[in-house]
Order: C-alpha cells, then sequence, then structure tokens
C-alpha cells in the first residue's frame, strides 16, 4: 500500500510537539492514503493495542504458570509435564507474538475517511466490512476515552444512527483532537441538514 | 377556517363527566422529547372555551381489564393461597394475600388516579397520586387513535384506546378502557381540533409529511394540509370543500381471499404446536397413554395394507384440519379487512372476534416487504408486510401491532399489488418484471454448487456415523436435491437500484421482496469473509429504522466484489442527497 505521511509525525513521542502547528487540516496525525483518500488510525493506537494485548496475553502467561505448577505438584516431574510445559511455552510465544504483531495488523487494515456525503469506516482484518454513514443520519456524535487511550491522547469517536443493525458504529483509535474536531463537525453538518 | 366552531366545539361531549379540580399544578411533566416543544401551559389557551378543565375518568371496567393485563401478577399468589387453604395451611394463606392485595389495590389506585383532559389544544394525562406524573401531547401532534376491542370489550361496550404521536414506538398514552362514547368523543375532541387549529401551529405538525414525500416535494397549497386531519365523526366537516380529503378505501378483502390465504398458510401448524403445548402441560397425562389409543383405534387383525391405508388417511385428515386451523386463523384475525386512506394516513380495521382498528402514517413506512410463499404464488396472491421507524420487535407485540406492522395487508391479488403500493408511497410505480435487477457475481453457481457438495458430504459423514454400512446413502440422495435448491436460490437473489430505492428478492420457496427508499437508509455497509475474499465477492447491507418485523433484511450476498463498492460509493450519494425521514 502505497502511502504517503501528511504531516511527518509518525513518531508518537514526537506528536505533542506537532500540534503546535495550527491544526487546520484534519487529521493531524495518521497516514493519509492518496490512491483512495481514505485516513489511517492515529499511529498511537497500535501501541494502545500491543499493551492491552500484552496485558491479556501476561494473564493467560500466568494462568498457564499456575496450571503447570499444580499439574507439576500433583504429578510430579515427568515426560508428560515437560510437554507440557514446551506446550505452553508455544502458547505464550505465540501469544506475546500476536500481541505485537496483530495490532499492526489490524492498524493497516482500518481506515476512514470524511467528505461531503458523509463519514466512511473500513476495518477488519479477515472479516472485513466497510460502512458508511450519510452526515444526514447521524443521530447523535459522542467522543469517549479510555485511561490508556487516555495517556496516549487518542479517543473514540462514536456514532449514532436510527438504524438497527448498525445504530451505532464506531471508530476507535484516532487521535483525540481529531477525534472531537470530527464530532464537531459532524454535529454541525448534521444541524444544516435538518434532522427529524 | 371556515367550518363551525360548534361542531368542533368538543365540549358538549363532555356534559356527562364532573368536572374536577386541576391536578396539573406542581407535577412532574413526564414528556417525550418531540412533545415538549411547544407545549404551552394548560389553561393559558382560551381558544376552545369551556372545553379545557374537563377531567374524564376512565369507565369503571377498566378496573376488570387492568386485573386481566396484570394477570400474571395476581394468578400465582392467588393459585398458591388457594392451594395452600385446600390443603388447611393458611401460613400460604396469608402470605399469598401480602402479595395479593396490594397488588389489587394498586389496580383500584392505577383506577381511581387516572384521569385524562383535553385542555386547550392539549391531551393531558395524569396518573398517580404520590408520585404524579402528567403527560401532556399536543393535539395536532396526534397521529392517530387506534382501538383494540376483545370480545368482552364488545360485550360491555368498551375499547382499549392507544393515543399515538409520531415519536418512538410506543403509544404516547394507552387509555385501557374507554366506553365507545368516550373514544368516539375523544376522537371527535382531537380530530375537531386539528381542523379547527390555526395553519401555522398544524403546519409545523405537517411539516414532516411534505418532506416525507421525498422525490415529491411540490408544496401543496396550505388549505389542503389544514383540513386534512378531519375526523369521520365530523359530520360538519364532509361538506365540498373537505370532499377531497376525506377517507378513501383502498382496499376490502373478502373472506374468500381469506379463505385462499388460510390454506396456503402454515399459521394451521402454529396453532396445532399451541394446542399440543397447552395439552401436554395441562393435560396431566402420559403421552405413552395416547399412543395406546390410538393403537386401539386400528381394529384388530387388520391387513397391513388396512394399517397403511389407515395411517394415509390419518395423515391426509390431519393435513386437511392444519388447513382449516389456518383459515379459521386468518378468519378470526383478518374478518372484514379494511384498508382506508385519509391524507397520510392509512387505517386498518378488521377482526371477527377482536376488532382492531389501527393506522400508519405513510410517512412512516421505512420498508415495505411483499410476501408469496409457494401455494400462494400458484394462487396468484401476495401478502404485503411494512416496518416502520424503531417499530416494536415481537416482544409485547399486541393485536394492532401485529396487525399493522407484520400483516399488513395479510393477503392480495398480485395483480392489485402495484395499485396498492403506489397509494402506499406516491409516485411509485411498482412493477416487478421490468425491475433492473443486478446479476449476482459471475462464479456464484460455482461457489453455491460446491456448498452444497461440502453440505452432502457433512451428511454422508453424518450418516455413517448413524448407521454404518448404508448411512452415506443419505447424502448422495441429497445431493441432487441440494444443487438444485443451490441453483433455485440464486436464481432467486436479485438486487436492484430504483430512482428512488433499492429493492431486494430472495427465497426459493417463501419468496420474499422488500423495498426502501434513500430517504430511510440509515447506514450502508459492504461485508467480506474470507470465503468472500476468495471468491471476490462482496455483501451489501443496507441499514433502516425498521426494526425487522418482515423478517426480510436487505444484505445482498454473493454480490461481485467491485459491483457492491461501486454500489456502496453510488447509494452513498443518493442517501446522502436525500433528506432522512422517520415521520
Amino acid at each position: 500500500m502505497e502511502s504517503e505521511t501528511v504531516p511527518p509525525t509518525d513518531d508518537p513521542t514526537h506528536v505533542s510537539a506537532a500540534t503546535d502547528q495550527p491544526p487546520k487540516i484534519l487529521p493531524q496525525t495518521g497516514t493519509f492514503d492518496v490512491s483512495d483518500q481514505f485516513w489511517s488510525l492515529d499511529q498511537r493506537n497500535v501501541r494502545i493495542g500491543q499493551i492491552t494485548s500484552s496485558i491479556f496475553s501476561a494473564l493467560i502467561f500466568t494462568g498457564l504458570v499456575i496450571a503447570l505448577i499444580i499439574i507439576w505438584l500433583n504429578i510430579g516431574l515427568g515426560t508428560l509435564l515437560y510437554s507440557l510445559v514446551a506446550g505452553a511455552i508455544a502458547i505464550s510465544i505465540f501469544l506475546f507474538l500476536a500481541a505485537w504483531l496483530w495490532p499492526r495488523t489490524e492498524h493497516r487494515h482500518s481506515s476512514w475517511r470524511l467528505d461531503k456525503e458523509g463519514l466512511e469506516i473500513r476495518r477488519g482484518v479477515f472479516w472485513r466490512h466497510q460502512i458508511t454513514i450519510p452526515l444526514g443520519r447521524v443521530q447523535h456524535a459522542d467522543v469517549s476515552q479510555g485511561p490508556l487511550q487516555r495517556m496516549f491522547e487518542v479517543g473514540t469517536l462514536t456514532i449514532n444512527t436510527a438504524g438497527t443493525q448498525n445504530a451505532s458504529v464506531s471508530l476507535e483509535g484516532i487521535a483525540y483532537t481529531t477525534a472531537v474536531e470530527l464530532r464537531d463537525c459532524i454535529v454541525a453538518q448534521r444541524k444544516d441538514q435538518h434532522v427529524v | 377556517m371556515s367550518s363551525e366552531p360548534s361542531e368542533q366545539n368538543p365540549n358538549n361531549k363532555f356534559k356527562d363527566q364532573t368536572p374536577i379540580e386541576s391536578p396539573v399544578e406542581a407535577t412532574i411533566i413526564e414528556t417525550p422529547d418531540s412533545v415538549i416543544e411547544n407545549a404551552h401551559t394548560p389553561y393559558s389557551d382560551q381558544q376552545f372555551g369551556a372545553a379545557a378543565d374537563q377531567l374524564s375518568y376512565l369507565h369503571p371496567t377498566s378496573l376488570i381489564f387492568d386485573v386481566i393485563a396484570h394477570g400474571k401478577t395476581y394468578l400465582v399468589p392467588a393459585a398458591f393461597g388457594l392451594w395452600g387453604a385446600a390443603k388447611g395451611d393458611l401460613t400460604l394463606l396469608i402470605m399469598s394475600a401480602i402479595i395479593f392485595i396490594p397488588a389489587l389495590l394498586t389496580s383500584v389506585f392505577r383506577y381511581f388516579t387516572y384521569r385524562y383532559s383535553i385542555q386547550g389544544d392539549q391531551l393531558v394525562v395524569t396518573q398517580g397520586l404520590i408520585f404524579r406524573s402528567t403527560r401532556t401531547v399536543p393535539v395536532s401532534r396526534i397521529q392517530n387513535i387506534d382501538f383494540v376491542q376483545n370480545p368482552l370489550h364488545q360485550i360491555l361496550r368498551v375499547a382499549e384506546v392507544k393515543v399515538e404521536t409520531a415519536s418512538g414506538t410506543k403509544p404516547e398514552a394507552t387509555l385501557r378502557v374507554l366506553s365507545m362514547e368516550k373514544m368516539e368523543s375523544l376522537r371527535a375532541a382531537v380530530f375537531g381540533q386539528q381542523a379547527n387549529l390555526q395553519p401555522d401551529v398544524l403546519q409545523q405538525a405537517i411539516g414532516s409529511n411534505i418532506a416525507s414525500d421525498g422525490s415529491a416535494l411540490s408544496p401543496l397549497a396550505p388549505d389542503a394540509q389544514i383540513d386534512t386531519p378531519v375526523s369521520p365523526y365530523n359530520s360538519h366537516a364532509a361538506d365540498d370543500t373537505h370532499a377531497a380529503d376525506a377517507t378513501t378505501s383502498l382496499l376490502q378483502i373478502p373472506l374468500a381471499w381469506l379463505f385462499k390465504a388460510g390454506l396456503a398458510s402454515n399459521r394451521g401448524l402454529i396453532m396445532v404446536g399451541v394446542l399440543f403445548g397447552a395439552y401436554i402441560q395441562f393435560g396431566d397425562r402420559d403421552l405413552r397413554f395416547e399412543i395406546d389409543w390410538f393403537r386401539d383405534l386400528i381394529p384388530e387383525k387388520s391387513s397391513t395394507l388396512m394399517i397403511v391405508a389407515l395411517s394415509a388417511g390419518a395423515l391426509i385428515g390431519a393435513l386437511l384440519l392444519l388447513r382449516l386451523f389456518g383459515i379459521g386463523w386468518y378468519i378470526l384475525r383478518f374478518y372484514g379487512y379494511q384498508l382506508t386512506q385519509r391524507v397520510d394516513d392509512l387505517r386498518i380495521s378488521c377482526g371477527l372476534l377482536t376488532k382492531v382498528s389501527a393506522t400508519v402514517p405513510r410517512q412512516r413506512i421505512q420498508f415495505i416487504s411483499i410476501h408469496r410463499s409457494l401455494i400462494m404464488r400458484m394462487m396468484g396472491l401476495a401478502s404485503i408486510s411494512i416496518e416502520t421507524a424503531g417499530g416494536a420487535g415481537q416482544e409485547g407485540e399486541d393485536a394492532t401491532e401485529t396487525v399493522s406492522k407484520r400483516w399488513f395487508v395479510p393477503v392480495i391479488p398480485e395483480s392489485s399489488v402495484p395499485e396498492l403500493l403506489a397509494s402506499l408511497r406516491p409516485g411509485l410505480t411498482w412493477n416487478e418484471s421490468s425491475l433492473d435487477f443486478q446479476p449476482l457475481a459471475n462464479r456464484v453457481g460455482t461457489r453455491l454448487a460446491r456448498k452444497a457438495i461440502v453440505q452432502a458430504v457433512l451428511i454422508c459423514g453424518a450418516g455413517l456415523l448413524i448407521t454404518r454400512p448404508w448411512g452415506w446413502a443419505i447424502g448422495v440422495a441429497a445431493l441432487p436435491l441440494l444443487l438444485i435448491w443451490a441453483n433455485k436460490k440464486s436464481k432467486a437473489m436479485r438486487y436492484a437500484r430504483t430512482e428512488n430505492g433499492v429493492v431486494y428478492r430472495s427465497g426459493v420457496l417463501n419468496r420474499k421482496t422488500s423495498m426502501t427508499f434513500f430517504e430511510k437508509i440509515q447506514t450502508l455497509r459492504v461485508d467480506q469473509s474470507p470465503f468472500d475474499r476468495r471468491w471476490k465477492m462482496a455483501q451489501l447491507c443496507v441499514d433502516t429504522a425498521a426494526a425487522g418485523p418482515a423478517d426480510h433484511r436487505i444484505e445482498i450476498p454473493y454480490l461481485d466484489e467491485h459491483f457492491a463498492h461501486q454500489e456502496l460509493q453510488l447509494l452513498r450519494i443518493k442517501t446522502g442527497q436525500e433528506q432522512p425521514v422517520f415521520g
């Protein structure tokens, strides 16, 4: 995927410095794909994904260790235990690798754009979804932030429509400022369109 | 307005009610959002003179119906207590009384504290004594006053009345129960007033109706709009100027159609299931006993042929009975079905024992679905169901909703469908054969055939698990059927885009053709599973505010990948151009 960085603030550590520049163009972070006009999510979101999945993997790892200790205490050393240990190590390695790599893969497959018709979101690695919400159909929009998201200045934009299956669509992992701006932009547009 | 105020004034209709001091001061106003705006304080409006300040209680028989409606609350403790008493255990009786008596008191309390009145241009419903809530509904916003009458209601000459506005899913107020006279006077008061209101107020209320027609935005003459909600109870309103707005009959279903529809439906099966369940539950018998009973019916020493003949006869009899049940259900529910139109409201009334009168404002229709089962197609019939915004789901559905949302038109000759659809949505010309149905992806046949083969292999495996040497035969036998089915399925499945919406048709036996319109579309989605990607296919989903009682979603699978994405962009633009309308 050929992509071009606008502006060059991929490195999460430099973002706070980058926001000193007047944020004229939405969004300030993420990369822009010229070929299809879609923005990627914020790079920092990858880090969040890695942290959360690492925590998850660590929990499973602890569980495996405890289970192995219990088995060891019950059956003692033996071929069975060794093979179990080997299995647990394999699972753990896989989990931590996945925790590291999967968020990157997800990041590559998630993007969004806002144009005069509305917001369009792409996501999913195996099962792919492309959702589009016409601006006039937005009932209300919220921006929310979890604790990790607060640390990384990333937010989630949730858009509610009157629909049934996609009554609420969320765009998780864009820069917080972008999320707020997007929300304001969408709500302002909505006002123009006299939503019933 | 030229109509005589004396006729519109509902004052005289309220004579029989005793005036009660206003309870409205210092009340909790519990009003839905749509109603809050332009809600003036009651009494401020002297326009309708003495009509204000009249409070009405529900009909005294309300108590009975309230108890029936909350039957479950009473039945269990009552049964429990009686059971205890029968066994001579009084503690159980006391315990059940502790539950039972407050519940009964609540009903009594509910009855004595429930009042409604027309105050100025507001319908005010007051409820409760300690926590009093007052609901204020501007009369101009009232879309309809529906009612349900079961046989008990009919004997007592009362009805359960629902006051509906365009907002939300639930009726704004349910008056359980009113006498027919009061119901009619309420209708006359509400619809009489609507005709009497100043143009701008009503224009505001009807504004959405005008926009709802989507493409046809031609503003009607204001007069035509204002005069519209004239009630049929208002005799003077039916003079020459109002004649154009009078109720027009769209459809009447004769008994013969209901008969055919009952024959074609599987309703009987459901009824038999219900009866069977009830029998098992309450019959208190062993099922083996029934089998023995059936066995006794067969004469001793009868030949195999005899048994076969008897079984066949029994089977045919059972099938006939099923169909009879189906016919019975249709006639019970839809006897005397009438669909009428009054300006932008479609009204249905039907029912043999339980009579239902329901209204669907035309602009609230989000989704129209035409269903034709195999037998119905052979008889040239169809049924139409519609979905409205946020419409209720299955749970808590009552007779009015069942008829208006699930069975909008239970049976109609296929030839009359276009005409009816045109009146459901002005400007909709329906001609299914001329629709520009788009083909599915090229390789869909191959894909479905391969799926059928996989299914057949699975059946073979399952068969082998059951009976060893010959189990695979079932799978082999099923294969041609599965292949034919796959072929038919891909042939039936079609998508089309018209100038005002999208149409999706699917179903081999029970064919469903559904449509929605650009201004009703909420979100659009293209999904691709890993399998889809391998076959370069995608699924296009169109989401509307319809809740889904029509049991058909516009989710078109097996479209060509590029086509689906292209269509998504196209629909996106089309949808963005239209104003959303929920009605």
